[in-house]
């Protein structure tokens, strides 16, 4: 992998796009028209049986919430993204949905995954980046909040060679308003750390 | 003991069955019978999941049970469905009342990142979905998350998240009624390296009851 390519591209609501990061590059998410929600999925490049995982990635950061320093886990438990730096936080938790807003959002996903060779039950669910989702102590969590402003930021480092599917959901808000567009850019490994 | 109980069902176990400690069993289940799992000896969690056997992609999801019920601590007459929000169990009788989604099952991979070289060979919850599913053609990395009875793993308000042991005692059970017909496994929780299990899995019991009705 060569530590100088560089993509970009924009994302409308209702659309999606794969990343490929070799290792150590970073992809940065970028909240263009302010309080959105993305959902973002790693795959391992070379090896699609390792996707995702919410729960290992929860537990190992003993956290809900995940900020600058927190690492997404493979389902294998292994590191996938590293946060090195954002400006707000991000979450993974399933939010109180109409029924129907839901499955809209997986729809989505299921066409970005076929072009991986993955099927519909192999879809992990995602981490939801600019999302905040609140727990009440009795654990009833309520509809996402979006928690970005306009030019709102998520540095992810890929911590192996890994195929990022991003889609753009701000369906998952309920009624926020959201536009929905964000822009992605792969930004090359640090030297030295390539 | 606080919580549900329902005993109009009770008369008729077609199964009834001890899972040995570390150990797991899987159930055929008709539509409308109830699924009993009792702590036998107190401190015990298992992990649960279920799959259309017709259709194995089609499996309960914990979170999509969550967004259905807009709560993360599901309880008597709560419905865990499946990935289209499709029920596929309810849960009908509760001593416990305290129960986690969140977390998935214990796993080789969890045990090494947290328990390094003490957590290599031994038993999970995900090694035991992963032998059930073998003879259904399931590959390892396509185990469903699991439903996991008794155990205690809260979140706080600020999102951290630490595992305690197990609110139940000797006898405590919980009851699904199965609103389809289900294979459903049972992972007798294993992991002895944290305060889940009181540091030592011990023996649970699970009871099939017919349907209500009569039809086994
Ligand atoms: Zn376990």
């Amino acid at each position: 992998m060569t530590t100088t390519s560089s993509v970009s591209a924009t994302l409308t609501a209702g659309a999606y796009q794969t990343v490929s990061l070799g290792y150590g590059e970073t992809l940065r998410i970028t909240d263009v028209g302010g309080g959105q929600c993305c959902q973002v999925i790693p795959v391992n490049h070379g090896d699609r049986r390792e996707r995702f995982s919410a729960p290992n990635t929860m537990l190992l950061n003993k956290q809900v919430y995940f900020t600058t320093g927190s690492t997404l886990y493979s389902y294998f438990c292994n590191p996938m993204l590293t946060i090195i730096g954002t400006t707000c936080t991000h979450d993974a938790l399933p939010g109180r949905l109409p029924a129907g807003d839901d499955v809209l959002a997986r729809k989505l996903l299921t066409s970005a995954f076929a072009s991986l060779g993955l099927a519909r039950h192999q879809i992990p669910y995602p981490f939801l980046a600019f999302v905040r989702h609140t727990i009440a102590e009795d654990g009833s969590i309520d509809v996402a909040c979006s928690e970005s402003a306009a030019g709102d930021t998520v540095h992810l480092r890929a911590d192996l060679d890994v195929d990022v599917v991003v889609a753009s959901t701000p369906e998952l808000l309920g009624d926020s308003g959201a536009t929905g567009v964000v822009a992605l850019d792969v930004l090359p490994s640090e030297e030295g750390t390539g | 003991m606080t919580g549900h109980k329902a005993d109009d069902y009770t008369h008729s176990a077609v199964v009834d069955t001890v899972i040995a400690p570390r150990d797991f069993d899987s159930f055929r289940l008709s539509a409308g019978q109830v699924l009993r799992f009792v702590d036998s000896e107190g401190q015990q969690c298992a992990d649960l999941i279920a799959l259309d056997p017709d259709d194995l992609t089609s499996r309960l999801s914990p979170t999509m049970s969550v967004s259905r019920n807009g709560r993360l601590y599901l309880g008597v007459g709560d419905q865990l469905v499946d990935d289209d929000g499709e029920p596929m169990l309810t849960i009908i009788a509760d001593t416990v009342e305290h129960h986690d989604i969140l977390c998935g099952s214990c796993s080789p991979g969890l045990n090494r990142v947290r328990h390094g070289g003490r957590g290599a060979g031994k038993r999970t919850c995900h090694v035991n979905f992963a032998e059930a599913l073998r003879p259904y053609g399931v590959p390892a990395e396509d185990v469903p998350y699991s439903f996991n009875i008794f155990m205690n793993y809260p979140v706080s308000q600020d999102g951290s998240m630490e595992y305690a042991t197990c609110r139940s005692s000797a006898g405590d059970h919980i009851d699904f009624r199965a609103e389809r017909d289900l294979l459903v496994v049972v992972s007798n929780c294993p992991q002895e390296l944290t305060p889940l299990n009181g540091f030592t899995p011990s023996s649970s019991q699970v009871i099939v009851f017919a349907a209500a009705g009569g039809n086994a």
